[in-house]
């Protein structure tokens, strides 16, 4: 989104020597990637304040990155379709939480998970057309995956005999979009297999 | 004297943001993908940062 102003940056830290040449483009990256990142923290934590769900925008944010930084999923091409697409689901969860009748929360979180904890075993980690995986990365990323979907399903129990059905669902969603992304990963045909 | 300490400051705040870039890749590397940022071409220079 900021390639423009990231390259004048990264063309500054060289002229002072603090980087050199061939770590162009790496600073290149983390840059451009690490101000998006901050970009839509930022924004998702304001559509929590604003709807009055701060809590709840952390608990999706944090339930929803643990399995998907592993599994990894869909990504759209444009970085600022990106950033509209990830509000939006936030805002949609917040919302769909929001109006979900208290006694309604559990039995929604099982279904979502039914659905969801199959697909995220079979087919995570998916790769994407710009960040392809090789089979030694895929062995160890479903590693990653197996334990940490165990590492929520045990907060999710816990948070379950708490009576805390409002986090039960959030994190439940979280894990179903993982899945979501999974899904149309695989419907758009986007796995690259290296090596 | 002013002018080596803006100078100082200078290089401290592009080192600073040299090793949040450094982090952002390590991070980004070491996972399958970004989780809310767009995953834009990873590039070959950083697969030096792999942890495994």
């Amino acid at each position: 989104m900021f390639i423009t102003q990231v390259d004048k940056l990264t063309k500054a830290l060289i002229d002072r020597k603090i980087i050199t040449v061939d770590n162009r483009e790496t600073v290149n990256y983390g840059l451009s990637t690490g101000v998006e990142l901050i970009l839509n923290l930022i924004t998702t934590l304001t559509i929590g304040f604003v709807l009055n769900m701060l809590l709840e925008s952390i608990v999706f944010v944090l339930s929803f990155a643990y399995i998907r930084v592993y599994a990894g999923g869909y990504h759209l091409k444009k970085a600022l379709n990106c950033y509209l697409a990830s509000n939006g689901i936030v805002v949609l969860v917040l919302l769909t939480v929001k109006m979900t009748p208290k006694e309604y929360m559990v039995s929604i979180s099982f279904i979502l998970l039914a659905i969801s904890i199959p697909i995220i075993l079979k087919f995570a980690p998916m790769g994407t057309t710009n960040k392809s995986l090789s089979n030694y990365e895929k062995e160890y990323f479903q590693k990653k995956v197996m334990s940490y979907m165990i590492i929520e399903l045990i907060i999710i129990f816990i948070l379950l005999l708490l009576d805390i059905g409002i986090l039960v669902l959030l994190m439940s969603l979280g894990i179903f979009i993982s899945s979501l992304l999974i899904t149309v990963s695989v419907y758009k045909q986007e796995i690259i297999f290296d090596t | 004297m002013k002018k080596i300490k803006k100078l100082n400051l200078i290089n401290i705040l592009g080192k600073c943001i040299v090793s949040f870039a450094l982090i952002v890749t390590t991070l980004s590397v070491n996972t399958a993908c970004v989780f809310i940022a767009h995953q834009s071409k990873l590039p070959e220079s950083a697969k030096e940062l792999q942890k495994f």
